[in-house]
C-alpha cells in the first residue's frame, strides 16, 4: 500500500501525470455542460505512449476533480458547472447574492476532498466485496432510491411546497418525452426523432438556469453581490476560515452524505446527479434548520458537493473489479485504461495490486490538491462574481450553446435550450423553485427504468426485497420527519411574525 | 486471417433465396474492384485542403466513436484533407443524424457510421427512418463481431437443447426496444421456440452486469464482452453466430448443428450476415463515382497499414475489413431479405 504511494512520488513521469491532471480536471469542470466524460475523451489520444503507472494516474487524478471545479461556476454564476451541481447551485448562488462567494466556494471544495477521500477508503475496503455489495442494490432499490429524491423535492421547495410539486410534474412530464426504450413507445416526440432519446439533460439544465441567470444579471446596474461583497466585513481570509469552519461544525451530515455518495457510485446506473440530490435531501432531512435550504444554507452545498466525490471511488468498485462500469464515464474511463494495458476485472485484483493502490493514492491526492488549489483561489475567484454583467453574459450564452452542440452534436437541442431557458425565465420571475423540475427529470428517467425492470424481473412484490424495504421504510421516516419539523419551522415564523405585528 | 474469414464467408452463406443475386454481385464487385483505381486516379485531389465531417450516431467515447477517432487522422492524410472532423450525434440510435447525411450534398465531405441494427430497423420498418440504406454509397467496414449466447451457469444448461427445454421462462436481457441485440434475442426466441422473456432497456454494460448478478438468466452478447464473464465463472456460452478466434470461445458450438427449420436457419444465418457487417461508413447517395472510389481507396488502404491495425489493437479494436464495393453487395443482399423474415422482424418491433 505505501510501496504505492513511494512509486507514485518517485516516478516524474507519473508526478508530472498528477500535477497536469489536477488543473485539466478543475477547468473541464468548471466550464458548464464539459464535465468528466468529455474530460476523458478530450485527453484519450495523448494517452498513447505513456506508461501504465503514469496514464492511470492522470486519468483518476483528472476525472476525481472534476466535480470540485464544477462548484466553481455553480456558486459564483448560478449556473452548474457539471449535472450533479444542479443541487449545489440554489443555495450556492444565493450565498454569492449575499456576498459570501468565498465562504461557499471553500465550503464545497473542503466537503469535495473530505467526500474524495472517503470514496477512496470506501474503493479500498470494498475491494474483496464488490459482487456481493453489487448484488445487494438492484432495480428495486435503484426505484426507491430515485422515488426518494422525487418525494423530497417538493417538501424542500419549503413554503411553495404546491408550487414546487407543480414544477416536479413538469419535470417527471418531460422525463417521459422520448421512445420508450423497454416497449419502443413513443411518447410526446411529435414525430421528431431528435427527441426520440429524450429531453437531453444538459440542454435543459443548463437553459433553466444559465438564461434565467444572466438576463436578471444584466438588468442589474451593477452587480448586487458585489455590492454585498464590498458591504460584508469578514471577506477573504476570514470567509475561507468561515468556510472551513462549516465543513468542521457539519462533519457527520457530510461523513454521511460521502458514504450515501460511494455506495450510489457502486449501484450501475444511477450515478453522481441521483447522489447529489439524495444527499441534499439527506442534509434538509437532518438539519435543524431545513427551512433555509434553498435560500443559502451551507449545508445544502456541504452534502451534494461531498457526495459528488465520494461518488467516483464507489463507482470504481465495480468497474476496476468486475469490468462492469457503473456509469458511461465509467465506461469511457475503463476504454480509456485498455491502451495503457490494464485489464480491468476480476483478475486485476490479483495479477496487479499495485496499480490499484496507485490509483487509490491518486484518488486521494488529487481530491485534496484540487480542493487545496480552489481554497486558496476562492478568494480572487469571488471577484467574478463582481465581474461587470456586460462582460460576463455574452460569455456563459455563447459558453452554454457550445456546450449543448458538443453534448449534443444536433442543431435542433437549440430549440429545446431556448424552450428550457423561456420556461426557467417564467419560474425565476414568478419564484416558482426550478429544483423539482430538475429532479423530476433527472429522477424520473430512473426511477420508470427501474420500476419497469422491477417488475418485469421480480414481479409485483418487488418491493419485498430486504433492500427495498429497508429503504422504503427509511424514505417514510424520513419524509414524516422532515414534514415535521418544516411545519414546525414554519409555525415559528408565522408566530414571531404575529407576535412582531 | 481475419479478413480470410469474411471472404470465405460470403459464398458459403448466401442462401438458396439468395443464389439467383449471387452472379450478378459478384460480377459487379469484381467490375467495382477493377474499375476503382483508375476511378481514384482519375480524381486525386479532389479532397486536398477539404473539411470532411464525420458523423457519429453514438455517444463519444463508445466503440463507434473511438473507431471513428482512431480512423480520421489516417483518412486525413491518405485523402489529403485539410481536417477530418467526428461529430457525434447521438440522438435515437443516430437515425435523425443519418437522415441528414442521406438527405446532403452528394459531395463525398460528409461521411457516416451507424449501427449495424439500422439494417433490420429498415427491415422492418421502424418509424422516423427515411432513409433507404439501399440507396446509401459504401465506403467499406472495419470489423466483424460474432454473437454468443451466454446463460447462467447455476441453471445448469450445458448445451443449446437444454435451453429449448428449459422452462418456465428465462429471462434473457437486451439492450434498448428496437435495437439489433433485441431483435436478433427476440428472433432467435420466435425461431428455435425458446421459452424466453426478451427485457428491453439494459443498456451499455447493464446486460452484462444483470448477468454477473444473477437477475438474469441470459443474454446474447457480442464476443468481445463473453469472455471476461466465462473466465470469472459468471457465464458460459452455449451457441455461437459467427466465425472468432479468441480462445475463450473456440469450442462453443456453432448455429448450424443446431438449426433444423427453415426460419431457425434463416434468422441464424442472417444474425451470422450481420456480425460481418461491423464499423459501416457510407456517404450520401449518388456521390460521384470518381469521389466514392478515392474514398474507397483511400478506407482500404488505411485498413491495409499494419500502423494503423496495431493502433487499433492497442484500443481493443479488431480490424477486419472489406471493400465498398463488398460491402454494398452484401448490404443489397441482407435488405433483399425474403418476407418471411421481414414478417419476423415486424413482428419484434411491433410496440
Amino acid at each position: 500500500m505505501l510501496d504505492a504511494l513511494v512509486l507514485l512520488f518517485s516516478s516524474p513521469g507519473a508526478m508530472l501525470a498528477f500535477l497536469a491532471a489536477v488543473p485539466a480536471g478543475l477547468m473541464f469542470g468548471a466550464i458548464p455542460g464539459l464535465g468528466g466524460k468529455i474530460a476523458l475523451i478530450a485527453v484519450m489520444p495523448f494517452l498513447f505512449g505513456m506508461d501504465p503507472v503514469s496514464g492511470a494516474v492522470f486519468l483518476i487524478s483528472m476525472h476525481a476533480v472534476v466535480h470540485t471545479g464544477g462548484a466553481v461556476p455553480t456558486i459564483l454564476l448560478g449556473i452548474p458547472g457539471t449535472g450533479p451541481s444542479t443541487a449545489v447551485v440554489m443555495d450556492g448562488h444565493a450565498m454569492t447574492r449575499r456576498g459570501e462567494a468565498t465562504r461557499a466556494v471553500t465550503a464545497a471544495s473542503a466537503a469535495s476532498a473530505v467526500g474524495g477521500v472517503i470514496g477512496a477508503v470506501v474503493l479500498g475496503v470494498l475491494i474483496p466485496a464488490s459482487l456481493w455489495v453489487l448484488k445487494l442494490f438492484s432495480y428495486p432499490e435503484i426505484f426507491f432510491l430515485a422515488l426518494f429524491g422525487i418525494a423530497f423535492s417538493a417538501l424542500l421547495s419549503g413554503s411553495a411546497m404546491v408550487k414546487g410539486l407543480i414544477t416536479g410534474c413538469i419535470g417527471l412530464a418531460m422525463a417521459f418525452v422520448g421512445i420508450d426504450e423497454i416497449f419502443g413507445v413513443p411518447r410526446y416526440t411529435f414525430g421528431q426523432p431528435f427527441l426520440f432519446d429524450g429531453v437531453d439533460l444538459i440542454a435543459a439544465v443548463l437553459a433553466l438556469y444559465a438564461i434565467p441567470e444572466m438576463i436578471a444579471l444584466s438588468h442589474r446596474k451593477g452587480s448586487e453581490a458585489a455590492a454585498a461583497a464590498r458591504s460584508r466585513p469578514a471577506d477573504g481570509r476570514g470567509q475561507v476560515l468561515q468556510g472551513l469552519r462549516d465543513v468542521f461544525v457539519h462533519r457527520w451530515m457530510m461523513l454521511r452524505t460521502s458514504l450515501i455518495g460511494a455506495v450510489v457510485g457502486i449501484i450501475p446506473g444511477l450515478g453522481g446527479d441521483v447522489a447529489a440530490w439524495l444527499c441534499y435531501g439527506h442534509a434538509a432531512q437532518t438539519s435543524r434548520r431545513p427551512e433555509l435550504f434553498g435560500k443559502g444554507s451551507v449545508e445544502g452545498i456541504i452534502g451534494p458537493e461531498a457526495a459528488n466525490n465520494s461518488k467516483e471511488g464507489g463507482a470504481l468498485v465495480p468497474t476496476l473489479f468486475l469490468g462492469l462500469p457503473g456509469s458511461s464515464g465509467m465506461a469511457i474511463l475503463l476504454i480509456a485504461l485498455t491502451p495503457l494495458g490494464i485489464a480491468v476485472g476480476p483478475d486485476l485484483a490479483a495479477n496487479n495490486q499495485q496499480i490499484i493502490w496507485v490509483m487509490l493514492w491518486a484518488l486521494v491526492l488529487s481530491n485534496l490538491l484540487a480542493a487545496g488549489v480552489v481554497i486558496l483561489a476562492a478568494r480572487w475567484l469571488a471577484f467574478v462574481s463582481r465581474i461587470q454583467p456586460r462582460y460576463i453574459v455574452p460569455y456563459v450564452y455563447l459558453l452554454s450553446l457550445a456546450s449543448v452542440y458538443m453534448s449534443t452534436g444536433e442543431w435542433r437541442f437549440f430549440l429545446l435550450f431556448a424552450a428550457c431557458g423561456m420556461l426557467g425565465v417564467v419560474l425565476k420571475r414568478q419564484n416558482w423553485p426550478r429544483a423539482p423540475f430538475v429532479i423530476g427529470l433527472i429522477l424520473g428517467q430512473a426511477a420508470e427504468d427501474a420500476l419497469v425492470k422491477s417488475l418485469s424481473i421480480w414481479g409485483p412484490w418487488f418491493f419485498m426485497r430486504p433492500g427495498a424495504l429497508l429503504l422504503l421504510g427509511l424514505m417514510l421516516i424520513s419524509l414524516i420527519s422532515l414534514s415535521r419539523k418544516l411545519i414546525r419551522s414554519s409555525q415559528s415564523v408565522w408566530e414571531g411574525d404575529h407576535a412582531a405585528r | 486471417m481475419a479478413a480470410c474469414k469474411t471472404v470465405i464467408f460470403l459464398p458459403a452463406t448466401l442462401t438458396n433465396r439468395s443464389k439467383v443475386f449471387r452472379l450478378p454481385i459478384l460480377i459487379a464487385v469484381l467490375g467495382l474492384c477493377l474499375l476503382a483505381p483508375s476511378r481514384a486516379a482519375t480524381d486525386e485531389g479532389y479532397f486536398r485542403d477539404k473539411t470532411i465531417s464525420y458523423v457519429v450516431g453514438q455517444a463519444a467515447g463508445g466503440g463507434y466513436d473511438r473507431f471513428a477517432r482512431l480512423l480520421a487522422p489516417h483518412l486525413e492524410r491518405e485523402l489529403g484533407a485539410r481536417r477530418v472532423v467526428v461529430q457525434n450525434v447521438p440522438a435515437a440510435a443516430g437515425v435523425p443524424a443519418l437522415n441528414d447525411v442521406y438527405r446532403g450534398r452528394p459531395d463525398g465531405l460528409t461521411l457516416s457510421t451507424m449501427n449495424t441494427g439500422l439494417l433490420l430497423s429498415q427491415i422492418g420498418g421502424l418509424d422516423g427512418m427515411e432513409v433507404d440504406l439501399a440507396q446509401m454509397d459504401w465506403i467499406g467496414k472495419a470489423s466483424s463481431e460474432a454473437r454468443v449466447i451466454l446463460v447462467r451457469p447455476d441453471l445448469e444448461l450445458s448445451v443449446f437443447e437444454d435451453l429449448q427445454r428449459a422452462g418456465p421462462p428465462l429471462l434473457f436481457a437486451s439492450s434498448r426496444f428496437g435495437s439489433a441485440a433485441f431483435v436478433q434475442t427476440d428472433l432467435l426466441r420466435e425461431a428455435f421456440d425458446l421459452n424466453l422473456r426478451v427485457l428491453a432497456g439494459f443498456g451499455g454494460a447493464e446486460a452484462e452486469a444483470a448477468l454477473a448478478k444473477g437477475e438474469v438468466h441470459g443474454i446474447l452478447t457480442s464476443e468481445s464482452n463473453a469472455p471476461p464473464l466465462i473466465e470469472a465463472g459468471h457465464a458460459i456460452p452455449l451457441l455461437i453466430f459467427g466465425s472468432t478466434n479468441n480462445e475463450a470461445l473456440s469450442n462453443v458450438r456453432r448455429w448450424t448443428e443446431v438449426a433444423k427449420s427453415d426460419d431457425q436457419r434463416l434468422v441464424a444465418e442472417q444474425i451470422e450476415r450481420m456480425s460481418l457487417l461491423g464499423r459501416l461508413l457510407a456517404t450520401t447517395p449518388a456521390t460521384p463515382e470518381p469521389v466514392l472510389a478515392e474514398l474507397r481507396r483511400a478506407f482500404s488502404s488505411v485498413m491495409a497499414d499494419e500502423a494503423f491495425i496495431a493502433e487499433a489493437r492497442r484500443n481493443s479494436l479488431d480490424i477486419d475489413p472489406l471493400d465498398g464495393a463488398v460491402v454494398e453487395a452484401l448490404v443489397l443482399d441482407f435488405l433483399r431479405a425474403d418476407d418471411r423474415f421481414r414478417e419476423l422482424v415486424a413482428r419484434t418491433l411491433e410496440p
